[in-house]
């Protein structure tokens, strides 16, 4: 019986990449474009690798490196939803807009997780995923752990220095690699109401406000004692520094 | 019948990509009939080019960054897949490990010593990206394989597909769950009903199986281990499974490691700290090591010396020569 069900999978998987390969594109649907743009910013000027910056304790920091993954990137209507994108991984060094086809709707928010959700983190093998999934092994670009399978949703990355003398050299670094279910987090935002017929295209501009990671005032971080999480190896940095990060969300 | 005609379709479609006629045949591993039936995964059933496919990629050292070490430097067949180092690969830095064997991990629930990896196919990404064991990247290996005419001929004939992550993953699965260990002198003595088992070797098993030291509750038959984690007291910079769940109550807990071919895989433990059966043995008799989270099981078990023997000389019994000298699983060039 197990047998029997295994053989008729791989024959409907088979018979689909079969069909796939020999059909020609498929007809297309009447369709909209929704863009959306992330902008990492601090202080509200946009980011620079080369810049250095200063945190609430006077300490100064260069940011050279930022990924993230947003998933179950959400329209909403009233009660309505539909699902625009499963996964997204932002690269600062790459930074590309998400350009979505969507069929033509009317929506008043949009929402979408930081992270990756329980459900395509834990327990799911990326080599299943076509390289063009940024799930996917080669996609995914350092973004998971495999000594514990999961995503990591989001690493910050660069150098500091404690003393504030202007021009002192940034000698030590810091890492956030912020992952794992408890961490994960969804975020709306209100749209007004947007309403696409088709061949309308909608852009918008999401700022990430990358000095909310260091000097949100609730909770500022101290990189004297807190430069260096892998999330398991100090948690609780890992949940005060993705707190900090889901608040520099801003649709503009 | 309808089982009957997928069949058919996929070797159709198996033999139709290979253009220089490579021909795939399913193969069932050998195993002994007093271990439970393999649940091979979907989509990975074993096969000779499956098996062959693995065991190369195994031993192949363009896995590596410096082309210089390949899966077989730290799991050496002699050493019944281990590397006899203290430790060999380093987590982000923080700790470092010693490598275990890789002996019967197809029953293995899970993988790694805290049991954050669950199965075989994701666990073969560890090696190849871990900065401190291969440092290279799916990407990188891929390059360096795709152009070598057998690794691509063996891919599309083994999955057919071209060489990519899951065609090396489940390779490597393939071969590993191959790697079955069940012949050993106990096996013979327990199981078959053989009789060279000595005095002392006798008096070490019904130690072993005796509610005094409890060895057998968690390194339980047929494998010699129960699959869980346990700390047994010892006390380093390694948290174990407190890394996954963050509870302090899971500190120093490790997967229980098969002690088959035990004689073969020192030193022992996950960080290597025991250089002999002797110091293992000498260990759990003293009520093994500090840490609070240590399993009430382990505690001082009054052995006198000739009962430490005993053990030690029962733990040698576990060696499964044929399986360590098994030619099939050594490379082929
Ligand atoms: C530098 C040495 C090194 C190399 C190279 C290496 N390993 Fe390992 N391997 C280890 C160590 C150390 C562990 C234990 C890690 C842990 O438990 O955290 C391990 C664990 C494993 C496990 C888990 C076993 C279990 O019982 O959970 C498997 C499977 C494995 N390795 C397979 C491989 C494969 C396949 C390759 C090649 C792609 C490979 N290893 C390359 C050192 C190495
Ligand atoms: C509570 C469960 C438990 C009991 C009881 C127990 N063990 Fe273990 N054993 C383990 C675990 C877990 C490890 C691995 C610990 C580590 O790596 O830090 C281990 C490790 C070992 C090792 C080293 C394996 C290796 O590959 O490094 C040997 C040998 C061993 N045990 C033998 C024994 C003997 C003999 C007894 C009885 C005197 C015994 N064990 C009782 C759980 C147990």
């Amino acid at each position: 019986m197990k047998m029997k069900i295994v053989n008729n999978y791989f024959f409907v998987v088979l018979l689909a990449i079969l069909l796939g390969s020999c059909g020609g594109d498929t007809p297309s649907t009447p369709e909209t474009k929704v863009h959306l743009k992330f902008i990492p910013t601090f202080n509200g000027q946009p980011l620079s690798i080369d810049s250095v910056y200063l945190n609430a304790f006077g300490q100064q920091l260069r940011i050279e490196n930022i990924q993230f993954y947003l998933s179950n990137i959400y329209a909403h209507n009233g009660s309505d939803s539909t699902l625009l994108k499963q996964a997204f991984l932002f690269t600062l060094l790459e930074p590309k807009t998400l350009s979505l086809n969507v069929s033509p709707q009317t929506f008043s928010s949009l929402s979408f997780g930081v992270g990756v959700p329980a459900n395509l983190n834990k327990n799911v093998d990326p080599s299943n995923y076509a390289n063009s999934n940024p799930l996917s092994v080669q996609g995914s670009n350092g973004m998971f752990w495999y000594w514990n399978t999961g995503y990591i949703f989001t690493k910050v990355e660069g150098r500091y220095e404690l003393t504030g003398t202007p021009n002192a050299p940034l000698m030590d670094s810091y890492a956030f690699h912020l992952g794992d279910d408890p961490l994960y987090r969804v975020l709306h935002f209100n749209t007004g109401n947007v309403s696409l017929a088709e061949g309308d295209a909608r852009t918008f501009n999401i700022e990430v406000a990358l000095d909310s990671v260091f000097n949100r005032p609730a909770d500022p971080i101290d990189l004297s004692v807190d430069n260096l999480t892998h999330t398991t190896s100090n948690f609780p940095l890992a949940v005060r520094v993705t707190n900090n990060f889901v608040s520099a969300f801003h649709l503009q | 019948m309808r089982t009957f005609i997928s069949f058919f379709f996929i070797v159709g479609i198996l033999v139709g990509c290979t253009e220089e006629g490579l021909h795939d045949k399913s193969v069932s591993f050998k195993q002994p009939h007093y271990f439970p039936p393999i649940n091979f995964p979907e989509g990975n059933e074993p096969t000779q080019l499956r098996f062959e496919l693995g065991k190369k990629l195994f031993y192949e050292v363009k896995l590596s960054k410096n082309e210089d070490q390949s899966c077989a430097s730290c799991h050496r067949l002699p050493a019944a897949f281990t590397d006899g180092r203290t430790v060999s690969s380093f987590h982000e830095n923080e700790f470092a490990r010693n490598a275990p064997t890789l002996a019967n991990l197809a029953w293995s629930p899970y993988f790694m010593s805290e049991g954050g990896v669950p199965t075989l196919e994701l666990q073969a990404l560890g090696p190849i990206h871990e900065k401190h064991e291969l440092a290279l990247s799916m990407e990188g290996v891929i390059e360096r394989l795709k152009d070598k005419s057998n690794y691509a001929e063996l891919s599309k004939a083994a999955y057919g597909r071209e060489l990519d992550a899951f065609v090396i993953t489940r390779a490597l699965a393939c071969f590993e769950r191959a790697l079955i260990s069940g012949d050993s002198k106990f096996d013979r003595y327990y199981f078959l009903k053989s009789n060279d088992y000595s005095v002392l070797e006798k008096q070490g098993m019904e130690l072993f199986f005796s509610e005094r030291t409890q060895c057998s509750s968690c390194h339980a038959l047929p494998f010699f281990t129960d699959y869980q984690l346990y700390s047994l007291g010892l006390e380093d910079g390694d948290i174990g499974l407190e890394r996954r769940t963050y509870l302090a109550s899971d500190r120093g807990k490790f997967k229980t490691p098969s002690i088959r071919n035990i004689e073969l895989t020192a030193p022992y433990m996950h960080n290597g700290s025991m250089s002999s059966l002797e110091e293992v043995v000498s260990f759990y008799n003293n009520g093994g090591g500090p840490r609070l989270t240590k399993d009430s099981r382990v505690k001082p078990l009054n052995l006198s010396k000739e009962e430490e023997a005993a053990l030690v000389a029962f733990l040698k019994t576990l060696t499964d020569w044929n399986f360590v000298q098994n030619e099939k699983f050594l490379s082929a060039e």
